[in-house]
């Protein structure tokens, strides 16, 4: 294929390996089907409909492709999960509901390339059989879901869906759903509640996993952008090449988002594992702005756990030694920094230099997912206002020492007693930056904040406390 | 007793805002119809009910906002009933039950937006558009300015935070942007 002009400024890294973001920013290219076309587009999914459904799995499990929303599980596998001698319909659902702070990658696929993604999506509801496929995108995409709903008519048109698609057979009807600004519609069994027109809530697993019991209680594949992009590229390298690439255990190119600190934010599309996370901010970055060091990194969206930049790590060489090494040491694939406490996520990486206060950064994040937090348990929906409270309290210097363990015990009390994963989530933040950063959240406590009242309320009511005689 | 109407009385009123003026009024033409039945034709058979999202865009893109007698004719056409739609409405975030100026800001302040600026620009443009940023409500933080032309919500994650702070103007969104160019922009708005 001819070389690729990028638009000036816009050039990848020398160090990036563009295979999904291969047309975004490319001079000359739009989100119509003939660019797509010209690009040797829907070639792969001439070839994969012409192989059995079974097979297009076998290859896609044999790929060792791992879903790109965040979890990281492998997609093949979660193909299989259809119970065997299934009689009802089948979905398939493609999660563009990107709203985990931090990450920003479907956003570019589906404004520059949604042919991309319709082609993988098709693929993927072939291997699957399934003729009914949503794409749920959230509402802060507008423009977004007019190109989509173009690219969706296009691709009518040519042939690619509808009817009988490429002489096959095959029938697939692809249509566009809008969510309407609500973080728990990432959630893969609150986005099929949100198609279904109820409140987006979570449903419970087990037994509502969606392979089993999705949509309309009938089998579902829930699949992020990323990962039906991967599909496409799994079918048209072949298995082998795709899980040649990379890290062994998570083969492929990652999309890394990276935003705070740094002095080139944007993103960026590496080979799984082929550099480090100091690599990334150091080289390809451009490092701290001027005069500044690095001080926290959140390595996967806002619910990972943050990493201090000076915290010694310690990890096994091969020969069983133990080695000593910072967050920086770390590669950049999906498993090695869960080994060390985090998560790699959805691949939106937060970089916070010296300049930042960390119990400001947490207060934040707080109000996120206070304000995000669906109601639907308890330990959540009056955890996540309560945790926000705390920490607003020790930013504004009104907090006592012991706020900060209430404010850690509060979030233990949450992850692991909610539907969803949600509770984790929002959990893990307070969990590591009051534990990471303990000494900032304490320099802003005084010990006589805790006989203070904290709002007029309790004031009035002290008064009761108090004897007068 | 409070004097306030409490939550579920709120459902059945919609509070006065200046944008009103800038949005036709909600009514029913064969023309929303038949756009309606486009959207519900879409779901399988009997799942009628799914359309309530994309009913309720249509209606915010036309008339800007989700009143009580847009909730009575969305259950009609998805075969639902007004209590479920104003059950689903309430749920997001991004419908609104009170109309938005002819020019909706939605300014980003989660952390990479904050960390870029995204606090100070609210603070910012509820300024350039005379409203007052303390006057924000918990539950629906909009604030309209007095001639309807403008309105301001924070919100979360827009999902561009490589390059913030992000604004979405409309359906447009504006990113790296600074208070030169939110001044910049507003300007332009106004003399349209």
């Amino acid at each position: 294929m001819s070389e690729i002009t990028y638009l000036p400024g816009h050039e990848p890294h020398p160090r990036e390996t563009r295979r999904i973001f291969r047309n975004i920013d490319r001079a000359g290219y739009n989100p119509s089907i003939d660019c797509f076309l010209a690009d040797g587009g829907y070639e792969t999914l001439k070839k994969a409909i012409q192989m059995k459904p079974e097979d297009v799995i076998a290859e896609v499990k044999k790929s060792g492709l791992r879903g790109r929303g965040g979890a990281g599980f492998p997609t093949g596998v979660k193909w299989t999960f259809i119970p065997k001698g299934n009689t009802k319909p089948v979905y398939l659902v493609c999660n563009c509901d990107e709203s985990e702070p931090g990450t920003f990658k479907d956003r570019f696929v589906v404004h520059q390339d949604p042919h991309q993604l319709i082609e993988g999506l098709v693929i993927a509801c072939y291997a699957v059989q399934a003729h009914f496929a949503v794409i749920y995108m959230r509402e802060e995409f507008p423009e977004g879901a007019k190109i989509v709903r173009q690219a969706i008519r296009e691709a009518e048109e040519h042939g690619f869906l509808g009817q009988n698609i490429l002489g096959s057979g095959f029938d697939l009807k692809l249509i566009l759903h809008r969510g309407a600004g609500a973080y728990i519609c990432g959630e893969e069994t609150g986005l099929i509640n949100s198609i279904e027109g109820v409140r987006p809530y979570p449903r419970i697993k087990p037994p509502f996993f969606p392979a089993a019991i999705g949509l309309y209680g009938c089998p579902t594949i829930v699949n992020n952008v990323e990962s039906l992009c991967q599909v496409r590229q799994v079918m048209m390298r072949g298995a082998e090449a795709y899980a040649a690439e990379g890290a062994q255990r998570s083969p492929g190119t990652r999309i890394i988002g990276v935003s705070g600190d740094v002095k080139r934010p944007g993103y960026y599309e590496i080979v799984s594992g082929s550099m480090t996370y100091g690599e990334l901010l150091y080289d390809v970055c451009g490092g701290p702005r001027d005069g500044r060091k690095f001080k926290a990194i959140i390595p996967g969206g806002a619910s990972a756990k943050v990493m201090r930049c000076d915290e010694v790590l310690k990890a096994k060489n091969p020969d069983g030694s133990v080695k000593e090494m910072s967050v920086f040491d770390i590669p950049l694939d999906l498993d090695s920094i869960a080994q060390h406490g985090s998560m790699s996520g959805s691949g939106g990486v937060i970089v916070m230099d010296d300049s930042r206060s960390m119990p400001k950064m947490l207060n934040n994040l707080n109000r996120f997912f206070a304000w995000e937090s669906c109601g639907q348990c308890t330990p959540c929906r009056e955890g996540n206002p309560w945790m926000y409270k705390l920490s607003t309290r020790i930013c504004e210097g009104k907090g006592a020492p012991e706020d900060v363990d209430l404010l850690k015990s509060v979030a233990d009390n949450i992850c692991g007693r909610t539907v969803c994963a949600f509770g984790e989530a929002c959990s893990w933040p307070t969990q590591a930056f009051t534990t990471k950063f303990q000494e900032e959240f304490l320099a802003l406590t005084k010990p006589i904040n805790a006989a203070k009242p904290h709002n007029p309320e309790t004031a009035a009511a002290q008064k009761f406390l108090t004897r007068e005689d | 007793m409070s004097e306030k109407p409490d939550a579920i009385d709120r459902l059945a009123v919609t509070e006065p805002s200046p944008g009103e003026k800038h949005f036709p009024k909600f009514e029913v033409t064969p023309e929303l119809t038949a756009e309606a039945r486009e959207y519900v034709a879409q779901y399988p058979e009997g799942k009628e009910q799914s359309a309530i999202l994309p009913l309720v865009h249509l209606v915010q893109e036309k008339f800007g906002f989700i009143t009580p007698a847009a909730v009575e004719w969305i259950a009609q056409e998805c075969k639902s009933t007004p209590i479920h739609v104003d059950g689903v409405v309430t749920f997001y975030p991004g419908i609104h039950r009170r109309c938005p100026g002819k020019y909706h800001f939605r300014v980003c302040h989660t952390i990479a937006c904050a960390m870029s600026g995204g606090e100070e620009l609210i603070e910012h443009i509820c300024k350039k558009i005379g409203v007052n940023a303390a006057d924000m409500g918990e539950i629906d933080p909009m604030l309209v300015s007095e001639d309807g032309l403008f309105s301001i919500e924070p919100v979360e994650c827009l999902a561009n935070c490589g390059f913030g702070p992000n604004v979405m103007v409309n359906d447009t969104l504006h990113s790296q942007m600074t208070p030169e160019k939110v001044d910049a922009l507003i300007d332009e708005l106004k003399n349209k």
